[in-house]
């Protein structure tokens, strides 16, 4: 393992010393984020994880396609029912950057908006579920079984991001969720979709923190960006 | 403060201020010629089979009534009384859990699938919505 990592580092290493610009140059290569804000929730809400990854490429010197994977749990504890819930998500799109750099080229600090199609496949569970009953007498041990759910949605997408080592970047993103379909639940709303949010509403406010290396694979002369006004 | 502020709110721990016991609506009804309309019924009084307490006991007239069900049954005998006439009414049903809230949990629902009753005071009882949850929507039409 030791050596693995070892090796890796150099590797990125090399890479970075290969990658020597000159001033029209930029460098590029897949970059890839791991998002921090999850952590919040182990005040905010912590019977439920989110582990969300990214991966971006400039594919000219304004235009990122973007590829977020992720994965969620939930496990929520109440006197009167357990509910589990976990699944994956996925989200497609791009980020155009809005700034102006002027002449200089290697430049990487972006504000940027951008779009993305998400999906979700998930699965939902409630068990010892306690509904109390004055006149009957109450009722216990009632489940709903667990069943699968999917979900698409679309995100508009805002955020900025700053170079703070060569290489290493740090940036915070928002997203407005908006939900257009959804099949197969059964008895309850989702407490939390996957990569989208809360299971009740049509459109939720998500919020991302990522701190980002990018792989140096590339150099290139940017041929829309030199020289811009 | 910028992340306390867009960050979605967790749910689950909030006061539930909601009932979750869902009831079965009925109304009373007769007929004026060919026409169908409410009627009342007096000294009226209404329990459920096995249990030891009156879910109504009126003077008053009673146009439409709300009763629970027996969560852990797949039938609930209510018993009507009106006057010196009894009648009882047999549901049957299935127990169907649903989600209320997150903060209050669960209610269950009764989707129920047949009836039968007697017919001393009760001419007749139709079953108009199969489903009797937490909403107010009448689920028998018990015509006099």
């Amino acid at each position: 393992m030791k050596r693995t990592l070892r090796y890796t580092f150099n590797l990125l290493a090399i890479l970075a010393v290969m990658v020597q610009l000159n001033a029209q140059e930029r460098v590029r290569g897949p970059r890839i984020s791991y998002d921090l804000a999850s952590l919040t929730l182990l005040y905010f809400d912590p019977g439920r994880m989110v582990y969300t990854m990214s991966v971006d490429y400039e594919l000219k010197q304004d235009i990122y396609p973007v590829i977020d994977l992720g994965y969620q749990h939930v496990r929520i504890d109440r006197d009167k029912y357990n509910y589990t819930s976990s699944g994956m998500f996925t989200r497609a799109g791009a980020d155009v950057n809005l700034l102006n750099y002027d002449k200089q080229v290697d430049v990487y600090e972006m504000m940027y908006i951008g779009g993305r199609y998400g999906f979700s496949h998930f699965n939902q569970q409630a068990e010892n579920i306690a509904v109390p009953g004055e006149y009957w007498g109450d009722f216990s041990g009632g489940q709903i079984e667990k069943h699968p759910l999917n979900t698409h949605w679309i995100s508009l997408v805002g955020g900025m991001r700053a170079e703070v080592f060569r290489n290493f970047f740090m940036g915070w993103s928002v997203f407005m969720n908006i939900r257009f379909y959804q099949s197969g639940a059964k008895g309850m709303d989702p407490y939390n979709i996957p990569g989208f949010g809360k299971g009740s509403n049509r459109v939720t406010v998500t919020f991302n923190y990522a701190l980002s290396f990018r792989i140096p694979t590339q150099r290139y002369t940017p041929k829309t960006k030199a020289g811009k006004k | 403060m910028f992340l306390l502020a867009v960050y979605p709110s967790c749910e689950g721990d909030g006061v539930c201020t909601q009932s979750v016991m869902s009831v079965v609506n009925a109304g009373f009804y007769g007929w004026d010629g060919s026409t169908e309309i409410g009627v009342s019924v007096n000294h009226f009084t209404l329990s459920g089979e096995g249990t030891d307490s009156l879910l109504y006991d009126s003077e008053n007239s009673v146009t439409a009534i709300s009763f629970p069900m027996d969560m852990n049954a797949l039938s609930s005998t209510m018993i009507l009384q009106a006057d010196t006439l009894t009648d009882t009414l047999i549901i049957n049903y299935a127990v169907v859990p649903v989600l209320v809230s997150y903060e209050c949990g669960f209610t269950n629902t009764f989707e129920m699938s047949g009836l039968s009753y007697t017919r001393h005071f009760i001419d007749s009882v139709a079953l108009i919505k199969k489903v009797a949850n937490l909403d107010n929507e009448e689920n028998l039409k018990i015509y006099l």
